[in-house]
C-alpha cells in the first residue's frame, strides 16, 4: 500500500490526475453497477420467490380437493401443469400426515434429492428457492406442496450483467480517458508551465522570467502571486545590490578615511618627531648659545676692561721706548713687554669677537674665492691633499662679513689640517641648498649654501662633541680654545649654523649654512679688508685733537701720546665735554682737527650720541672712534655713524701716528 | 394440599372421560365403507356453497340428512364433532323423504326404490339441498351428486345442471375430480 501510495506521489501531474479521474469514474461506476445488480438479484430473487410462493399457493389452492380426496391421479395431473413453467424442477404434494400424494420432477433433471415435508416455510440456495407451503382448506391445513424453483435464468441473467456492466466500463475507462485527457490540459498545461518557469528561473537565476497567466482559476491566481512574488525579490534583489554597492562605497570611503587618516597620523606622528628633535635640537642650541652668550659677556666685559688697562700699558711702554731709544737693552726689554702685550690684545680681541662676535660688516659676495682663499693660506706647506668641490652652475651669493667668514673657514681649516699631523686629505664641498619647513636643522627655512668641511682625521670623541663649541675647550696642547667658539658666534651672527658629526677614526664632518642674500647679484665684488687703516700715507703736521675717555689713564697716556708727535692735546671725560670744548675752539677761530672718542662712556654721552650732536653743529668735524670693545658695530661700520676712522684699543704710538697721518685723505 | 390437587383433578378427568362421553355406538359391519362416505360427505360440504337463505343465521349449521340406518348413523356421528364453511354439522336421519324439506344435504343410500329417489329428487329439486346418491341413474334422474367405485377405488360423479338447478355452486376443483354427467333429455 504504501509502495502505491509512493508511486502514486512520485506520478507527473497530468498523470496523477488521469489516473485520479479514471480510478474515481470507473470506482463510481463499478459501485453503481454493483448496487445495481446486487439490487437487480435480490429484487429479481424476491420476486421470484414470490412468484414461486403464489405458484405454490395456486398450486395448493388447487388441489385441495385432490388432497381431500387423495385424488393422487388429481393431484398428478395438477402437478403435471407445472411443465408449463420451465423453472419448476420439482413439485410435491403431501397429505396432511407427510405421505406424498403427487411427486413432479421435470423431465430432464436428475439427481434431485426428495424433498423433506417437515418444513414449513421456503429456502432458497444459489441455485434454487425451494418453497414449502400448506395446502388450507376451509381454515385448516390440509397438506403441503413443495416447489423447487430453479434460479438458472437468474444466475445467467447476472452474468450477462456482469458482462454488460464489464463492458460499460471499458468503455467508460475509454471515454474517461479521452475527456480527461482533454480536460486536463486545462489543469496541468499551466502548471506544467509554472513548473518549467520556476526551474528556469531557480536554473539560471533570472528573476525577470514571467509566467504565462492562463485565466483567473486558483492556477492564474497562483500564475499571478508567482509573478508577484518575482517582482518582489527582483525588487529584493534590487534592493540588496543597492545596499550591497552602497556599503562598498561606504567602505571604501572609510577605507580611504582612514587610510588619510592614518597617513595624516603617520605624518603627524613624524612631524612631531621631527619637531620633537628639532626642540632638542634648539633646546641644546639656545642653552648652548645663552651658555656661550654668558661667557660671552663675562669674556666681553673682562677684555673690554683689559683691553682698557692693555692700552694704557702698550702706550707708556711706547712712550718709554720713545724715551729711552738710546738703551740697547732697555729697548729690548720694553720690544719684549710690547710683544706681550701684542700677544695679550689678540687674546683680548680673540675673547671679544667671541663674546659679541662683531657686528660682521656684510656685503652680498660669492663664497668661492673666500673659501679658494682660506684653503691656499691655511694648507699652505702641508702635507694635506685638499679637494675643492663646487657645483657646476655656481654658488649662490651670501650676505657676510667676508674676514669673518674667512677667520671661520681658517679656523676649521687649520683644525683638518691639524687632525692629520701624518698627511691626509680635506674635502672642502660647498653647494646650494634648500632648507624646508619641516627640517630638523635647527634653522630658519629657506636658501643656504652650505660648505662642508671633511677630513679623514682621527675624529673627535663622542664626550668632547658637544663641548668643542665652548671656550676654552681644546685638545690641542696649544690652542687657545677660542677658534671654534668663536666660528660658532660668527655664523650664529650671519643667521648660520655650524655643526658637527664625527666618527672616532674617520674623520670629522663640519658643516656650514650661510643663508642666501635676498638680492643676489654680483656687482659688489668680494672685499677682503685686511687692515682698515691705510699706512702709506705721511702727514706730519701739527694737529688739534681732542681726546674723550672716560679711563683717565688713557686720557693721559693719549695725552702723552700725542705730545711725543707733536700734536697738541686737549682731552674731555664724556661727550658734553666734547661738545662744549669743539664749539668754543671752534668760536675761538682754533678748531679741533681731529677728535678721537671713546664709543662708551659709563654714566656719559658715549661717542655715538656725541658725534651726532656734533655733526649737527658741524658736520664737517673729523672724529675717529675708539673701543676695548674691537668688534662694536660701530667700530666695523664707524662711517655709517659719521665717524672717520676707527682705532680698536690697545694701540701703539705708530698706530695713533698712522692714523693721525691719514686723516688728511679720510 | 395444593401438592397433590392437579393430581386428583387429572386422574378423575382420566377415569370421567369415558363415561362422561355419549356410549359410542358398536362398529357395525361394513362400516368402513360408510366412514368413508362420511368423509367424502364432510368433503363435500366444504366445496359447495349454499346459498345464504339455505341457512336462518350466519351460525346456523348445515343439516345433513341422512336415511335411519344403524350403520349409517355410526358413520356420520364423527362428523357431529367437525365444522365446515363456519358451521357446525348436524346429522339428520330421516325415515321417508318428506322430511327433507330443511335438509342441506341429502343422503340417499342404496336400498332406497329409485322410482322413490326419482321422486324425492324431483320434490327437491329446486331447493338449495345437495343431493348425494349411489344409485346408477342417480344424476340422471336429477341427483347431484353420485358415488361410484371404480377399480376399488371409491369417486363420484356431479350432475353441475343440477347443482345449478338447486342454487349451489360447486368448486371447480371439486369439479376437476370428478365425472360430469349431464342431465339426460
Amino acid at each position: 500500500m504504501n509502495f502505491l501510495q509512493n508511486r502514486f506521489h512520485n506520478l507527473p501531474l497530468k498523470r496523477k490526475l488521469l489516473l485520479s479521474f479514471m480510478v474515481t469514474s470507473s470506482t463510481a461506476l463499478a459501485l453503481a453497477c454493483i448496487i445495481f445488480m446486487i439490487n437487480n438479484y435480490l429484487t429479481r430473487h424476491r420476486d421470484l420467490l414470490n412468484e414461486a410462493i403464489a405458484l405454490a399457493d395456486t398450486l395448493a389452492n388447487n388441489s385441495t380437493a385432490a388432497i381431500t380426496f387423495n385424488d393422487q391421479k388429481a393431484a398428478g395431473e395438477l402437478l403435471k401443469a407445472l411443465k408449463a413453467h420451465p423453472h419448476i424442477d420439482m413439485a410435491a404434494l403431501y397429505s396432511l400426515d407427510g405421505t406424498e400424494i403427487a411427486l413432479y420432477v421435470r423431465p430432464g433433471t436428475k439427481g434431485l434429492p426428495t424433498p423433506a415435508v417437515s418444513y414449513h416455510t421456503q429456502n432458497s440456495d444459489y441455485k434454487n428457492i425451494h418453497v414449502y407451503r400448506p395446502i388450507i382448506l376451509d381454515a385448516e391445513q390440509i397438506g403441503m406442496i413443495y416447489l423447487r424453483y430453479n434460479l438458472s435464468t437468474l444466475t445467467s441473467r447476472q452474468l450477462q450483467f456482469l458482462l454488460l456492466i464489464l463492458t460499460i466500463l471499458l468503455l467508460e475507462s475509454g471515454l474517461t480517458f479521452v475527456i480527461a485527457s482533454r480536460l486536463m490540459k486545462y489543469i496541468s498545461e499551466p502548471v506544467q508551465k509554472l513548473v518549467s518557469v520556476a526551474r528556469d528561473i531557480s536554473l539560471r537565476q533570472n528573476y525577470n522570467i514571467r509566467a504565462e497567466q492562463f485565466g483567473t482559476d486558483e492556477i492564474g491566481i497562483l500564475a499571478e502571486s508567482f509573478n508577484v512574488m518575482l517582482v518582489t525579490i527582483q525588487e529584493r534583489d534590487r534592493q540588496l545590490v543597492l545596499h550591497h554597492e552602497q556599503l562598498e562605497h561606504q567602505v571604501t570611503v572609510r577605507t580611504h578615511e582612514l587610510a588619510t587618516t592614518n597617513t595624516t597620523l603617520k605624518n603627524e606622528i613624524t612631524e612631531r618627531i621631527k619637531a620633537e628633535q628639532a626642540r632638542n635640537l634648539m633646546e641644546e642650541e639656545l642653552l648652548k648659545s645663552r651658555k656661550l652668550e654668558s661667557i660671552g659677556i663675562l669674556a666681553g666685559g673682562i677684555a673690554h676692561d683689559f683691553n682698557n688697562i692693555l692700552t694704557s700699558v702698550v702706550g707708556f711702554i711706547s712712550l718709554t721706548r720713545n724715551q729711552t731709544k738710546d738703551n740697547v737693552k732697555i729697548q729690548e726689554y720694553l720690544s719684549n713687554a710690547e710683544k706681550g702685550c701684542f700677544r695679550a690684545k689678540n687674546l683680548t680681541r680673540q675673547l671679544l669677537t667671541f663674546s659679541r662676535g662683531g657686528k660682521p660688516v656684510r656685503m652680498t659676495t660669492s663664497l668661492e674665492p673666500i673659501i679658494q682663499e682660506a684653503i691656499s693660506i691655511s694648507m699652505a706647506g702641508s702635507n694635506v691633499l685638499c679637494n675643492l668641490e663646487l657645483p657646476e652652475r655656481g654658488l649662490y651669493q651670501v650676505h657676510i662679513d667676508a674676514g669673518q667668514i674667512f677667520q671661520v673657514l681658517n679656523n676649521l681649516l687649520i683644525n683638518a689640517r691639524q687632525a692629520m699631523p701624518d698627511g691626509g686629505s680635506v674635502t672642502v664641498r660647498a653647494d646650494n641648498i634648500s632648507i624646508g619647513e619641516d627640517t630638523v636643522i635647527p634653522i630658519s627655512p629657506g636658501d643656504y649654501v652650505i660648505v662642508v668641511i671633511e677630513d679623514n682625521g682621527n675624529g673627535i670623541p663622542q664626550q668632547d662633541i658637544h663641548r668643542i663649541f665652548d671656550p676654552y675647550f681644546t685638545t690641542k696642547p696649544m690652542g687657545s680654545g677660542l677658534g671654534l667658539a668663536t666660528s660658532y658666534t660668527i655664523i650664529k651672527n650671519h643667521g648660520g649654523l655650524i655643526s658637527v658629526t664625527s666618527e672616532l677614526g674617520s674623520g670629522a664632518v663640519f658643516t656650514l649654512y650661510l643663508p642666501v642674500a635676498r638680492i643676489r647679484h654680483a656687482s659688489e665684488t668680494p672685499v677682503f679688508e685686511s687692515a682698515p687703516v691705510a699706512k702709506n700715507v705721511t702727514n706730519k703736521e701739527c694737529k688739534r685733537v681732542l681726546i674723550m675717555d672716560d679711563d683717565q689713564m688713557i686720557r693721559d697716556l693719549a695725552a702723552d701720546m700725542l705730545a711725543t708727535l707733536g700734536h697738541s692735546v686737549s682731552l674731555a671725560c664724556d661727550g658734553n665735554g666734547v661738545i662744549s670744548m669743539y664749539r668754543e675752539a671752534k668760536e675761538a677761530g682754533e678748531p679741533y682737527d681731529v677728535i678721537i672718542m671713546d664709543l662708551t662712556i659709563p654714566g656719559g654721552m658715549g661717542g655715538a650720541e656725541a658725534i651726532s650732536k656734533l655733526l649737527k653743529y658741524d658736520n664737517s668735524a673729523c672724529v675717529i672712534v675708539s673701543s676695548g670693545y674691537a668688534n662694536e658695530p660701530v667700530m666695523a661700520d664707524y662711517r655709517s655713524y659719521g665717524f672717520r676712522g676707527a682705532m680698536p684699543k690697545p694701540y701703539t704710538l705708530d698706530e695713533l701716528e698712522a692714523l693721525l697721518q691719514s686723516i688728511g685723505t679720510l | 394440599m395444593t401438592s397433590f390437587c392437579p393430581v386428583i383433578i387429572l386422574a378423575a378427568m382420566l377415569v370421567l372421560i369415558p363415561a362422561i362421553a355419549a356410549p359410542a355406538p358398536e362398529k357395525p359391519l361394513f362400516a368402513e365403507e360408510y366412514e368413508l362416505k362420511a368423509a367424502y360427505i364432510f368433503n363435500f360440504t366444504k366445496f359447495v356453497t349454499w346459498p345464504s337463505t339455505a341457512f336462518k343465521d350466519e351460525s346456523a349449521p348445515i343439516k345433513i340428512c341422512i336415511p335411519r340406518n344403524r350403520m349409517l348413523e355410526y358413520a356420520f356421528s364423527a362428523l357431529t364433532q367437525k365444522s365446515s364453511q363456519k358451521r357446525r354439522i348436524e346429522i339428520s336421519g330421516y325415515e321417508n323423504t318428506k322430511d327433507s324439506g330443511n335438509c342441506h344435504l341429502l343422503f340417499f343410500d342404496e336400498p332406497l326404490d329409485s322410482s322413490i329417489v326419482a321422486k324425492v329428487l324431483m320434490s327437491v329439486r329446486n331447493s338449495p339441498i345437495l343431493t348425494i346418491g349411489v344409485s346408477r341413474d342417480f344424476v340422471t334422474q336429477g341427483g347431484i351428486i353420485r358415488f361410484v367405485t371404480t377399480d376399488g377405488r371409491l369417486t363420484f360423479e356431479i350432475n353441475p345442471e343440477a347443482a345449478r338447478r338447486a342454487g349451489l355452486e360447486i368448486s371447480s376443483k371439486m369439479l376437476s375430480l370428478a365425472k360430469i354427467v349431464r342431465d339426460v333429455p
